[in-house]
């Protein structure tokens, strides 16, 4: 949206660069833990080659990219209006309970073909509750979003926890603690994911281009004072913003249980923190749809390749968040290269 | 020339900057005990000039000798152990502190061992030489800009400057404040001080320099000495521009039509709480500029905001047309005609970030032919831009370029575009011109002038009085919240508008 080619040169170049310097870093950390580098990288791209069942592995690279991406999309809507929601975590975990209840409890009273529907709504509609709290207590009261949103995630870990434990238990699973199965209908494969990826990609995309909630939430974020010379209602913004946010991130939470677990269960094993590299998602692909989709497939190639980290090479989950955390510097640190980057070009 | 006793020599100075070059190889030299006027446009390199000699910005090319000595300032603190210190436009002083702890900070920061007991000792000795009278306890924000001001000098004098570089001290005074500024700069120089003295009021440097130095375009246009050639403000003006100067704003009709607005016993209160507005009734017709004057903080903001909409009135009625806009919002106005041109140009009037096009719609989105059918229609949008870049003469490639890419004068072009083509019943402009060099200023101006032909009714605030008396029909100012007039156009001469300003009677 309105960037110079050469700019455009500029944010890729300094993305390459961050990256790279990430990716060094990273493996010199493992190097220096005695671990395989190239191991590390055969492992990863085994998740391309060799070509037999390629398509199997890359629809269930799909599948795990999508709590990151979902969250990641939502985030797009909050950040462009610079309303700092950390809390994509607990609107994906009440957005994942929600389709848990659609998918177990209601399933069997629903028409098969649109029990997959509800939960989309059910998830998305929990997901948007949650964030409106953060919301209206911004725009009422005048509370930093950064840290209501954050402490929201640890009440949601607890709110999961209690319905597993205390109301959704399955009493025939040998007292483990998790949920009776998702009903077979409430299953989501990669095609299912797909369609709804690209619903949900190109509903930000055109929202933030073409209406006018997209244009007054860009203006906010760039300069809250011009959107008051604008005539635009910080309060509406904040708020819509937030239920789309929310909503996203709690189809997030939707896509684990009905694509990868199949059950409910505590929240410390459902998500390792999908919210958060959901922020990352966002960042690395510049707030742009096209590139957050991107940037969560990559992320996703991570999340699917992790079993096989820690099988072959004993890796730990640790490895990973390193990992995600020096992506997230680099997506950071990558904005001021970027300008230098971008001065130069104006003087050349 | 040469005859003076050199103090500073400025030799092939070279600065660049992103597109510009803001001094392109020039020569200056100061002579010992002398004021020196260093005149031009805004964006001539006046500033930038003087901040190398000051430290605070690198050369890229060219030497400077200080004393016969050379000098390589790589700081403020290394200007001032050679003497030389500046007072810029936005001053340089801790808010919350008391002036006497200005005043120690700076002296630490120069390395200077005196106490603070010292210090205030010869504070009170340089209030009394200079008459400044400065209050050593007071806390810094209670000042008003004029004694920041006076702060900012006789901190200067208590550290022993040598060289006063002053960049457009009057820009904050009130007229009647500028003689005694002037009669401060000339004991100063009695005491063998030197001074520079940055302004592009020719008036002004005529009035108190020895010899002036004009730059255009970063380069020296000529340099007169005053004692030995006469200078007259034409000849001024013809070295400062080139050329001729750019015609000036021409009023054709003065017709007086119906009353569009209508304020009636208005409060409003400033961001402080305070009461900014006070009891403030008038009423404005189409075809006329009323002319708010006033030193910037006394309310004009506040009433502004109130008429635009971006600030809610405790009391009293706002009417336009009989409607009643009292409290309504800023997209409200625009809908019932009310333009306005912000003085916050970059803050408020522009988001930097967007392109031009969308710019062009920040007040008008909605409105259809832009929005239509759920959906903002991006193609209408640009043509609309392409219409207002041209007509407006805004200088960029492409509308689709972020407006962060523009210079200060093109944006405000832009803003005033935009502004006209919602075709405002009621156009406020608040300092229209600050800032812009004078081709950009009186193309601002003109503008003005044709939109009232045609039957706009226009509130024009401005700090610049001979923009007020040049521009309005009636003129209007502020005083601590209160408007006083508005007087005619025949009754508001330039002393008696001024004393108003100052004191807040003389009607």
């Amino acid at each position: 949206m309105g960037l110079k080619p050469s700019d455009r040169l500029a944010t890729t170049l300094a993305l390459t660069a961050s990256l790279s310097v990430a990716l060094l870093v990273f493996a010199a950390i493992l190097g220096t833990h005695g671990y395989s580098v190239t191991g590390f990288a055969r492992v990863v791209s085994s998740g391309f080659w060799p070509p037999e069942n390629l398509s199997w592995r890359l629809s269930s690279i799909f599948i795990n990219s999508l709590p990151v991406l979902f969250p990641a999309l939502g985030l797009i809507v909050a950040f462009r209006m610079g309303f700092w929601n950390i809390g994509a975590e607990g609107q994906l975990l009440v957005g994942m309970a929600a389709a848990t209840w659609v998918g177990v409890f209601l399933a069997d009273r629903l028409p098969g073909a649109s029990v997959l529907p509800a939960m989309v709504v059910a998830a998305f509609v929990a997901g948007a509750l949650w964030a409106a709290g953060p919301a209206l207590l911004r725009v009422w009261l005048g509370v930093n979003e950064v840290l209501t949103t954050l402490m929201l995630n640890y009440v949601a870990v607890h709110l999961v926890n209690y319905l597993v434990e205390y109301r959704w238990k399955d009493p025939r699973g040998f007292g483990f603690i998790r949920t009776p199965p998702l009903h077979e209908s409430a299953r989501m494969g990669a095609a299912e994911g797909a369609i709804l990826v690209a619903l949900a990609a190109g509903l930000v995309y055109f929202m933030l281009r073409y209406t006018r909630l997209g244009f007054e939430l860009r203006i906010i974020g760039s300069s809250p004072k011009a959107a008051r010379y604008a005539g635009i209602s910080y309060a509406k913004g904040t708020l819509l913003a937030m239920l789309i946010s929310g909503g996203l991130a709690g189809l997030g939470g939707m896509s684990v249980v009905a694509g990868l677990t199949g059950e409910l269960m505590e929240a410390q094993r459902m998500s390792p923190g999908y919210g958060y590299t959901g922020i990352i998602a966002a960042w690395l692909g510049r707030l742009h749809p096209a590139a957050v989709v991107a940037a969560s497939l990559f992320l996703g190639l991570i999340y699917e390749r992790q079993s096989v980290l820690q099988a072959t090479m004993r890796l730990g989950v640790g490895y990973t968040m390193l990992f995600n955390g020096l992506l997230l510097f680099a997506a950071i640190s990558s904005t001021y290269l970027e300008k230098r980057l971008r001065e130069a070009g104006r003087l050349g | 020339m040469s005859d003076c006793p050199v103090l500073v020599e400025m030799r092939g100075i070279v600065k660049r900057y992103p597109g510009v070059v803001a001094n392109d190889h020039v020569d200056f030299t100061l002579c010992s005990g002398e004021i020196h006027g260093l005149l031009g446009e805004n964006g001539a390199g006046k500033t930038t000039l003087m901040s190398i000699l000051y430290g605070s910005v690198k050369p890229d090319a060219g030497t400077i000798l200080v004393g016969g000595s050379e000098y390589k300032p790589r700081s403020p603190r290394d200007a001032l152990k050679r003497g030389i210190v500046m007072v810029h436009q936005h001053f340089k002083l801790v808010e919350t502190l008391t002036v006497l702890d200005n005043i120690v900070l700076a002296a630490r920061g120069a390395g200077l061992g005196y106490s603070r007991a010292e210090l205030r000792e010869r504070l009170a000795r340089v209030s009394e030489r200079y008459g400044l009278y400065v209050d050593p306890d007071a806390r810094v924000w209670q000042l008003s800009a004029g004694e920041k001001q006076k702060v900012e000098l006789a901190r200067a004098l208590v550290l022993d400057a040598r060289i006063l570089i002053l960049d457009e001290p009057t820009t904050v005074l009130a007229p009647s404040e500028v003689e005694g500024l002037f009669d401060l700069i000339r004991a100063m120089k009695r005491d063998g001080r030197s001074i520079v003295f940055i302004t592009h009021r020719l008036g002004e440097a005529l009035a108190v320099c020895d010899r002036i130095t004009v730059l255009r375009k970063g380069r020296v246009a000529g340099v007169i000495d005053l004692s030995r050639e006469k200078a007259t403000p034409t000849m001024l003006t013809r070295i400062m521009f080139g050329e001729e100067p750019p015609p000036p704003p021409v009023r054709r009709e003065r017709r007086r039509g119906r009353r569009v607005l209508l304020v009636e016993d208005l409060w409003v209160r400033g961001n402080r709480g305070h009461w900014a507005v006070r009891a403030v009734s008038f009423n404005l017709f189409e075809g006329e500029i009323l002319g708010i004057a006033g030193v910037a903080g006394n309310g004009q903001l506040e009433l502004v905001e109130a008429i635009v909409g971006l600030r809610r009135p405790e009391r009293g009625r706002i009417l336009i047309d009989g409607f009643d806009a009292t409290g309504a919002s800023a997209r409200v106005l625009v809908d019932e005609g009310v333009a306005y041109i912000p003085e916050d140009r970059v803050g408020m009037g522009v988001v930097p970030g967007l392109t031009v096009a969308e710019n062009t719609v920040l007040r008008g989105y909605w409105r259809r032919g832009f929005y239509e059918r759920g959906v903002i229609r991006w193609p209408a949008v640009e043509r609309h831009a392409e219409r207002i870049v041209k007509e407006f003469d805004v200088k960029v490639g492409s509308v689709s370029f972020p407006v962060e890419t523009l210079s200060g004068g093109n944006i405000q072009r832009l803003i005033v575009g935009r502004e006209i083509s919602l075709g405002p019943r009621i156009l406020v402009a608040y300092n229209p011109t600050s800032g812009l060099d004078a081709r950009a200023a009186a193309f601002i101006r003109r503008e003005l002038a044709a939109m009232a032909d045609e039957g706009a009714a226009i509130i024009l605030v401005s700090e610049d009085l001979d923009e007020i008396l040049m521009l309005s029909d009636r003129v209007g100012v502020m005083y601590k919240g209160v408007l006083l007039g508005p007087l005619t156009r025949e009754e508001a001469s330039r002393e008696k508008v001024g004393y108003m300003m100052a004191t807040g009677t003389g009607v």
